[in-house]
C-alpha cells in the first residue's frame, strides 16, 4: 500500500477518533471492494460476503479504539474481515457446500470479446475454491487474490509463515488436480 | 481448456488463476451507504476509546484534590462499616469453656494389679486428660468448631452440636498442657477464648447465663 495512502487511513482513524463519524466513510469507500472482494473467494457467496463485510465495518468501527497507528489499517482491517468471515462460515455450514451463486453474479465482467471465456474461467475457479479446506482456501485467496506477503498472512491469520506456505502449495496442488477433472470429465 | 502449470514467476498457481482471483469485485455506493447507516446507528457509548490519560482526567475536572479527598473518604467509610460489622458479630457472642473434671479411669478397668507403687504410677499415667466442655451462645451462627492445642489447631476436627436456642456445646477430652483454644464461627470467623486454666478446679468464664 503506498505511504499516501497509509497516511489518508492514519488521519481519517484519527478523525474518526476524534468524533467524526463521516470521515469512517472515507474508510469505508477506500477499502470496501479490496475487503468484499476477498470474502466473496473466502464465503463462496456473494450475499454472505457482503453480510460479512458490513458486519466487520461496523466491528472495526466499535473497536477502532484498540487500533494503533504503527500497524497498517488496511492489514488490520482485513483481519477483521477474515474473522469476521470465519464467524460466518461456521453460523452457515458453508465451507465444505459447494456456491449457492454463481461467480459470474459476485465478480464484475469484463468487457470486450473473452467475456464468456473469462466468465466460465471464473465459474469454474470459484467451484474448485469451494471444495478446498477452509484453512488452504484462506491462505490461497490472501496469498494471491489480496497478494500479500506471508509475514502479514502470518499477522492477519495467526498462522505461521511455514504452515501458510505449506497450506498454499497443498492448496494450489489440489486446485490444479480440481480443475483438471473438471477439464476432463 | 486452461494451462494449470505454475505461474512463470516460480508461484504454484498458474496466471490465469491469479487474474480470477484478483479480479475487481462490484463495490456498490449502496453497499456502502449500508454499511454507514448502521455505523451511524452505533451509540456513541458503544465505541471504544483509547485509555484516558491522567491529565485529560485533570482537564475534565474528574481529578483534583476534592474529588480525591471524596474517594478516600468514601473507601474509609466502606472499611469502617466492614470492621464494625465484623465486631458486632464478635461482640454477640458469649463463649465459654468449663473445665468439669479429670478423666481419671479406674485401674480395674483396664486390669492393673492392686500393688500400691504400680497405683501411683497408673494413676499419674491415666490422669492426663481432662473433660472440658465448651459452650457458644449468639445469633446468627450456623456451625460452630473448637481449634487449639488438643487438636492441632485443626479445622472441623471438634464441633460443637446445636442444643437450641442459639446455644452450642460440645465435651471434650483434653490433654492437661493444652491450654490454647479458639471458636471457628460459621467456619470463617474466628473467636478468640481466655485459656483454660492449669488447675483442675473447675472454672467458668462466662455468666451464668449461659
Amino acid at each position: 500500500m503506498p505511504i499516501a495512502v497509509m497516511s489518508e487511513d492514519a488521519r481519517d482513524v484519527r478523525r474518526v477518533l476524534a468524533g467524526d463519524v463521516e470521515a469512517f466513510a472515507l474508510l469505508v469507500d477506500r477499502h470496501h471492494a479490496r475487503c468484499l472482494r476477498v470474502a466473496t473467494h473466502l464465503l463462496s457467496d456473494g450475499d454472505d460476503a457482503e453480510d460479512a463485510v458490513q458486519d466487520a465495518f461496523v466491528r472495526a468501527y466499535r473497536h477502532l479504539g484498540s487500533y494503533r497507528e504503527r500497524d497498517r489499517f488496511g492489514a488490520w482491517l482485513l483481519r477483521v474481515v477474515v474473522n469476521q468471515c470465519r464467524t460466518h462460515a461456521a453460523k452457515q455450514r458453508r465451507w465444505s457446500s459447494s456456491p449457492s451463486v454463481s461467480a459470474n453474479d459476485l465478480l464484475a465482467h469484463d468487457s470486450g470479446e473473452d467475456v464468456a471465456d473469462a466468465e466460465s474461467t471464473r465459474e469454474e475457479l470459484t467451484r474448485a475454491l469451494a471444495q478446498l479446506d477452509p484453512a488452504q482456501r484462506e491462505a490461497v485467496v490472501l496469498r494471491f487474490a489480496d497478494e500479500l506477503s506471508y509475514d502479514e498472512m502470518a499477522t492477519i491469520t495467526g498462522v505461521g509463515v511455514s504452515a501458510l506456505k505449506m497450506r498454499v502449495q497443498r492448496a494450489c496442488a489440489r486446485l490444479r488436480t480440481l480443475l483438471s477433472e473438471h477439464y476432463h470429465a | 481448456m486452461h494451462d494449470l502449470r505454475q505461474d512463470a514467476d516460480g508461484e504454484p498457481i498458474a496466471r490465469w488463476m491469479r487474474s480470477a482471483l484478483q479480479a475487481p469485485v462490484d463495490s456498490s455506493s449502496a453497499q456502502r451507504d449500508a454499511i454507514m447507516a448502521r455505523v451511524r446507528r452505533v451509540r456513541a457509548l458503544q465505541r471504544v476509546q483509547p485509555p484516558m490519560r491522567a491529565s485529560r482526567w485533570s482537564r475534565r475536572g474528574l481529578l483534583n484534590p476534592l474529588s480525591g479527598m471524596a474517594m478516600v473518604a468514601v473507601l474509609v467509610a466502606m472499611v469502617s462499616m466492614r470492621s464494625f460489622e465484623f465486631a458486632r458479630g464478635v461482640r454477640s457472642l458469649d463463649t465459654a469453656s468449663l473445665v468439669l473434671g479429670d478423666s481419671v479411669v479406674p485401674t480395674t478397668s483396664v486390669g492393673l494389679s492392686h500393688d500400691a507403687s504400680s497405683d501411683a504410677i497408673s494413676t499419674r499415667l491415666l490422669d492426663t486428660l481432662r473433660i472440658v466442655e465448651f459452650v457458644l451462645r449468639g445469633p446468627d451462627v450456623r456451625s460452630v468448631a473448637v481449634i487449639g492445642d488438643f487438636n492441632g489447631w485443626q479445622r472441623g476436627t471438634t464441633t460443637l452440636l446445636h442444643e437450641g436456642r442459639d446455644r452450642w456445646h460440645a465435651r471434650v477430652l483434653v490433654p492437661r498442657d493444652a491450654l490454647r483454644f479458639a471458636y471457628v464461627v460459621n467456619e470463617t470467623q474466628l473467636v478468640a477464648a481466655p485459656p483454660l486454666p492449669k488447675t483442675t478446679a473447675t472454672r467458668r468464664s462466662i455468666p451464668d447465663s449461659i
